[in-house]
C-alpha cells in the first residue's frame, strides 16, 4: 500500500476580504520536492502558512474552504520574512537546534553548516548579519528542525548565482540522502530548477501547469544544460499565462537518464 | 557631613532597589496576565495608557493619604514609576513575531522548548531593556517619594530626596549643590553600571538585549 502524502490539498480556495486562490490541488509525498510558482500576491505564502497553521491545529487568517490533510511530522519552516531569533548567537541557535536533529543526520548538518559558511559566524547576533547570511541560518534551522517535510519559502535568493548554486545542491544533497519532502514556495527559477522535481505553477484558479524534473539524469542537472533551459523556458511561458499544461511527455524526460 | 551623605545615599538607593523590584514584578505579572487572558490584553492596556501619563509627583498627596509616612507608600510610588515602562517595553519587544511562532509550532517543539527557546529569551531581553529605562525614571521618582515623611524621625528617616529638602529649609546651598551632586552620580553611575553588566551577562549567556 502506498504511503500516505504528507500533505494532500484538495480544492483549496483562500480569501480575505477578496478571493485571493482557488481550486488549489497539491500533494506531497514523502521524499519528493515540490516547487510552487507564480505571480506576486496570488497567495502562494498565504498558502504555505494555512498548509502550515492546519498542521498545528490553527486557522489561518485567510478564510479557507476544501480539504487540507497534513501529516503529523515536524516541519522545518524557513519563512520569506526570515524569522531567526535576535537574541542568540548564531551558533548557540543552530546547536539547539542541531541537538534536537535525529542522530543520522547529525555529521551531515554538522557539514552543511560549515559549506553554508556559518561557522565563523557562530558567536555574531543576527542583527549583525547581511540577508544572505539571514537566510542561510534559516534554511538550516529549518533542516535541523525538520523530520520528513521541510517548507523553504523564497530560500537563500539574497546570494549570488554561484554560491546560491552550491549551497542549493548541497541542500538537495542533504534532503536526497535523508529522504526529507520538500514544498518550496519561489519567484528564482534557479532555485526551483536546482531543488524540486516537480513544479508547479499556481495561476488564481489553481495549478494551471507543471513541470517535472523526474529522470534528468546528474549530468543534465546543471541549471545550464540544455534539458534544463527548455524546462526554464516552459516554466517562463507557463509564467507568462502562454501555455497550458507542461507536464513533459515521456520521451523528454528520457533525456539524460 | 560625608557621613550624612554616605547615610542618606544609602536609604535612597535602597528604597530605589526595593521599588523597582516592585515595579519589575509588577510590570511582568501585568503582561504575563495579558498573555495568558488575550481578552484582557486590550482593556489592560487602554487603562495603562491612562495610568502611565499621570507624573509620579502629582500622586504624592494621593500616597500620602492611603499610607501616611510608612516607607510602603515610598516603595509604591517607584513602582508606579518603573512598572509602566518596562510593561510598555514587553509588550513591544516580548511578543515573538507572527512568522518566528510558526517556525517553533510546525517543528512541533515542546512547551517546554518553546518557552526556554522563544517565549523566555524575549521576556528577558525585553526586561532587561525595560529595567533600563525604568532605573532612571525610578531614580528620579525616590525625589517625589522622600516627599512622603520628610521630617520624620523613624528608623528609615534619611534619604538624598529628604537630605535636599531639609538643607533647603535652613537653608545650606552648597550642601544642597552636592546632595544634587551625589543624587545625579549615583543615578547615572548606576544606570551605567546596570547597562555595562547587563550586557555583560547577556552576551555571555547569548542573549541580544534591545
Amino acid at each position: 500500500m502506498a504511503a500516505a502524502p504528507l500533505i494532500e490539498a484538495t480544492g483549496i480556495a483562500l480569501a480575505f476580504d477578496a478571493p485571493l486562490i482557488s481550486n488549489v490541488n497539491l500533494r506531497v509525498d514523502e521524499a519528493a520536492r515540490v516547487g510552487l510558482t507564480g505571480r506576486s500576491g496570488l497567495g502562494k505564502t498565504q498558502l504555505v502558512e494555512t498548509i502550515l497553521l492546519s498542521a498545528v491545529g490553527e486557522r489561518s487568517a485567510a478564510y479557507r474552504t476544501g480539504d487540507l490533510v497534513v501529516a503529523d511530522t515536524p516541519i522545518g519552516y524557513s519563512p520569506q520574512r526570515v524569522a531567526v531569533p535576535k537574541w542568540f548567537t548564531v551558533g548557540s541557535f543552530l546547536d539547539r537546534l542541531v541537538r534536537r536533529a535525529p542522530a543520522d543526520r547529525l555529521e551531515d548538518l554538522s557539514a552543511l553548516r560549515t559549506r553554508f559558511g556559518l561557522d565563523p559566524l557562530s558567536n555574531s547576533f543576527p542583527r549583525t548579519l547581511s540577508g544572505g547570511e539571514l537566510q542561510r541560518v534559516s534554511v538550516l534551522a529549518a533542516l535541523a528542525l525538520a523530520g520528513s517535510l521541510v517548507v523553504l519559502d523564497e530560500p537563500l535568493t539574497a546570494l549570488d548565482l554561484a554560491t546560491k548554486t552550491e549551497l542549493l545542491e548541497a541542500t538537495r544533497e542533504f534532503l536526497e540522502r535523508h529522504s526529507v519532502a520538500l514544498l518550496l514556495i519561489s519567484h528564482d527559477l534557479d532555485v526551483l530548477l536546482t531543488l524540486a522535481q516537480d513544479i508547479h505553477v499556481l495561476g488564481k484558479e489553481g495549478i494551471v501547469a507543471s513541470v517535472s524534473l523526474a529522470g534528468i539524469g546528474r549530468m543534465d542537472s546543471d541549471i545550464a544544460s540544455p534539458i534544463m533551459l527548455a524546462r526554464r523556458a516552459q516554466l517562463i511561458a507557463a509564467l507568462r499565462g502562454e501555455a497550458g499544461d507542461l507536464v513533459p511527455g515521456p520521451e523528454e524526460t528520457d533525456h539524460g537518464v | 557631613m560625608i557621613e550624612a551623605l554616605l547615610l542618606d545615599s544609602m536609604w535612597s538607593s535602597l528604597r530605589w532597589l526595593i521599588g523597582i523590584g516592585m515595579g519589575v514584578a509588577a510590570a511582568i505579572l501585568l503582561y504575563l496576565f495579558g498573555v495568558a487572558m488575550r481578552r484582557a490584553r486590550r482593556p489592560v492596556s487602554i487603562v495603562v495608557d491612562f495610568l502611565r501619563a499621570i507624573p509620579v509627583i502629582a500622586l504624592v498627596q494621593a500616597f500620602f493619604a492611603l499610607f501616611g509616612t510608612d516607607e510602603i507608600g515610598k516603595f509604591l510610588m517607584i513602582a508606579w514609576a518603573t512598572a509602566f515602562p518596562i510593561y510598555v517595553h514587553l509588550l513591544q519587544a516580548a511578543a515573538p513575531t507572527h512568522e518566528e511562532r510558526l517556525v517553533f509550532a510546525a517543528a512541533d517543539l515542546s512547551r517546554g522548548e518553546t518557552l526556554r527557546w522563544l517565549h523566555a529569551p524575549l521576556l528577558a531581553s525585553a526586561a532587561i531593556g525595560g529595567i533600563r529605562i525604568a532605573l532612571g525614571i525610578g531614580w528620579i521618582s525616590v525625589v517625589a517619594a522622600e516627599f512622603l515623611g520628610v521630617f520624620d524621625s523613624g528608623p528609615w528617616s534619611g534619604g538624598l530626596g529628604e537630605g535636599v529638602i531639609r538643607l533647603s529649609e535652613i537653608p545650606d546651598y552648597p550642601a544642597m549643590t552636592v546632595w544634587l551632586a551625589a543624587f545625579g552620580v549615583l543615578g547615572l553611575g548606576s544606570a551605567a553600571l546596570f547597562d555595562w553588566g547587563s550586557r555583560k551577562v547577556a552576551r555571555r549567556i547569548g542573549l541580544d538585549v534591545r
